[in-house]
């Protein structure tokens, strides 16, 4: 593992903190935060599990060269699970929205 | 290749963006949601019969070789769950046909989505799609729960979304570090590599570990259940039917399959279950014994239930697998009629707790009598339909000498038997002053009628049920066919060289 990797882990690790943390108050902005964090950390989880970048092409091929390619697949797993994060992140918001104009506050008790 | 595979997928995608947008209420739209049905039923029972005498069904999507395109795979076990789970769907659409009261425009096509997103994740063979498909599920059922909540229930939902959010979270970095160790997310690729490993491999165990807090939380296992039961019991009982019978089981199923896949001889990860098993069983059926709402008893007893099924996961021989399909297919059927039941007593009743019911012992005997059957093949006495699976499992328990499994579960069918005497008693044979409403439909009972018939057949067909568990359990652990019919799905050669490379990877 390289530092770039390493670093990237790091932060991922603490997105992973810092959103379980924001994810357990009642307020709602903070869990909608929370939930954002916790996702980008498992899409750049999924952006360690590609290898090192170091000393590797961009996965275009060409019949010329021969070379070490970056693993793509990664990349396309995260493209997808970016646009799933996205959708359910929209229906958390509306759906937020509907239970703070029902409670008329904006905390959840799930009780 | 094949084509067919595909098929019970597409078909409800169709029919629900035709109900999407044809959203006015009447007479033609349902019928036309019940011939779609039906011929989704049709398609899967082809699948079944196909499966029964063939190897699996493997159809390459979009023509790509099997590691690098998605394959389709549908093996005996994935068809008879397709074919249940359209099944009821099909009941609980013929059930929403016949409510008094009109059900909101978006249930159906969600309904279908739905049962999109189940049958992909039962019928696909790639660990990414496994996790789309069950995106697709949850998604469906988010908007389901919000649309069918009364406002002042939403509160409940909110713990739904929220574990199930990060469920999926975890199922993707777990499907992150699975790509890493293996090289390919392709289950019959994985169960090859695998084979590299040379005895136990401590991440293989953790990758396990990991799916089985992920299966666990969408099927409701003992320290994750927390959201099961308020969320479900505040559903329409049409649509909790739907759920208790569809989504829990797909937890149930990728436990199995995924289990099937990784099993390298390590035994933490079945320690871990049979504990979770036996208290799952336990605290599952004690709960439901301290609630008066029908639809909390049957949330309960729905949990206490997905611990045999994890029980007999746990033991993890030939038998028990086999007793768990049975077990699987039987439960689905009878939990979602229980729930239409609960449903129809509600209509007439106008109240969900049973202090508040009565006399329907005397005025509804056609409704009592599918209770009453149904009840039975959920205590699982013999020879009706929930006997038969306990019954292997229970078999194969004592044949593995799990005996405090055993016990465990005898205890907790005892406490069914308790549970469903309660409601029995209480809500059908009691005379009240509770004046009935005479609201419900034919369609109505035939939904449950038909339902209740299916559950009598699979109990007193028990000869037909256990051949197709035990060539269901035959095809699970034959790898080798399975790894060979993926393989030769091919149509057109990739144009790249594989370019990733796990540590397992042969390159």
């Amino acid at each position: 593992m390289n530092d770039l990797n390493l670093i990237v882990s790091i932060i991922a690790s603490l997105f992973v903190a810092v959103g379980v943390y924001l994810v357990l108050h009642r307020s709602v902005i903070n869990i909608l935060m929370g939930l954002g964090l916790l996702t980008h950390a498992t899409n750049l989880a999924i952006l360690v599990m590609s290898g090192s970048p170091s000393h590797k092409a961009a996965p275009i091929v060409s019949d010329s060269v021969s070379q070490v390619y970056v693993d793509p697949l990664p990349q396309a797993l995260i493209l997808t699970a970016i646009v799933i994060g996205f959708g359910v992140t929209a229906f958390m918001v509306v759906f937020f929205y509907r239970l703070v104009k029902e409670n008329q506050h904006t905390e959840v008790n799930p009780s | 290749m094949n084509t067919l595979a595909v098929l019970p997928i597409i078909f409800p995608l169709i029919t629900g963006v035709i109900l999407t947008v044809w959203r006015q209420t009447s007479a033609y739209r349902y019928t036309y949601m019940i011939l779609s049905g039906i011929i989704q039923v049709i398609l899967s029972a082809y699948l079944v019969v196909q499966t029964a005498l063939e190897p699996v069904v493997v159809m390459a999507v979009g023509g790509w070789q099997a590691p690098f395109g998605i394959v389709l795979t549908i093996d005996h076990f994935a068809s008879l769950l397709i074919a249940t789970a359209g099944l009821i769907t099909l009941a609980v659409g013929v059930y929403t046909a016949g409510e008094s009261e009109s059900a909101h425009p978006l249930r159906l096509p969600l309904m279908q989505f739905m049962l999109a997103g189940v049958c992909l994740s039962f019928s696909t063979g790639d660990f990414f799609n496994l996790f789309v498909a069950f995106e697709i599920m949850l998604m469906a059922s988010y908007a389901l729960l919000v649309l069918e909540y009364r406002p002042s229930d939403l509160k409940y939902a909110y713990s739904y979304l929220l574990l199930n959010i990060i469920g999926s979270g975890l199922f993707l970095a777990a499907g992150g570090l699975v790509y890493r160790l293996f090289g390919t997310l392709n289950f019959a690729n994985i169960s090859e590599r695998l084979i590299f490993t040379m005895g136990t491999d401590g991440r293989v165990v953790i990758i396990s570990v990991l799916m089985l807090f992920v299966y666990g939380l969408k099927a409701g296992m003992f320290p994750l259940f927390y959201w099961l039961p308020k969320s479900y019991s505040a559903l329409p009982p049409a649509i909790g039917g739907l759920f208790a019978g569809l989504l829990t089981k797909v937890g149930i199923y990728a436990m199995i399959r995924i289990l099937n896949l990784l099993f390298n001889n390590d035994p933490l990860p079945f320690l871990i279950l049979l504990i979770v098993a036996i208290l799952t069983m336990i605290g599952g059926i004690v709960l439901a014994l301290t609630h008066r709402s029908i639809r909390m008893i049957l949330s309960f007893n729905l949990i206490a239930h997905i611990g045999f099924m994890l029980f007999g996961i746990s033991l993890f021989t030939g038998t028990s697998i086999m007793g768990t399909v049975y077990y699987m297919v039987h439960h689905m059927i009878v939990i979602a009629s229980l729930f239409l039941i609960t449903g129809i007593m509600m209509t007439e009743t106008g109240s969900d707790s049973i202090d508040q019911m009565g006399n329907l012992f005397k005025q509804r005997p056609l409704l009592s009598v599918l209770f009453g059957l149904q009840a039975l093949a959920l205590i699982g006495i013999p020879p009706f339909s929930g006997f038969w699976g306990k019954f292997i499992i229970l078999a194969a328990g004592i044949s593995m000498g799990s005996f405090i499994g055993i016990g465990a579960l005898i205890i907790s069918s005892v406490l069914t038997l308790f549970s469903m005497i309660i409601i029995w008693f209480r809500a059908f044979y009691t005379e009240t002053d509770v004046v009935l409403t005479n609201k419900t439909s034919s369609l109505q009972y035939a939904s449950v009628l038909g339902l209740t018939a299916l559950s009598l057949f699979l109990g007193f067909g028990s000869l037909y049920g256990t051949n197709s568990a035990m060539r269901a359990t035959d095809q699970l652990q034959d790898l080798g066919t399975y790894q060979w019919m993926v393989k030769q799905a091919v149509v057109k050669p990739s144009p790249i060289n594989q370019t990733g490379g796990g540590d397992y990877d042969a390159h």
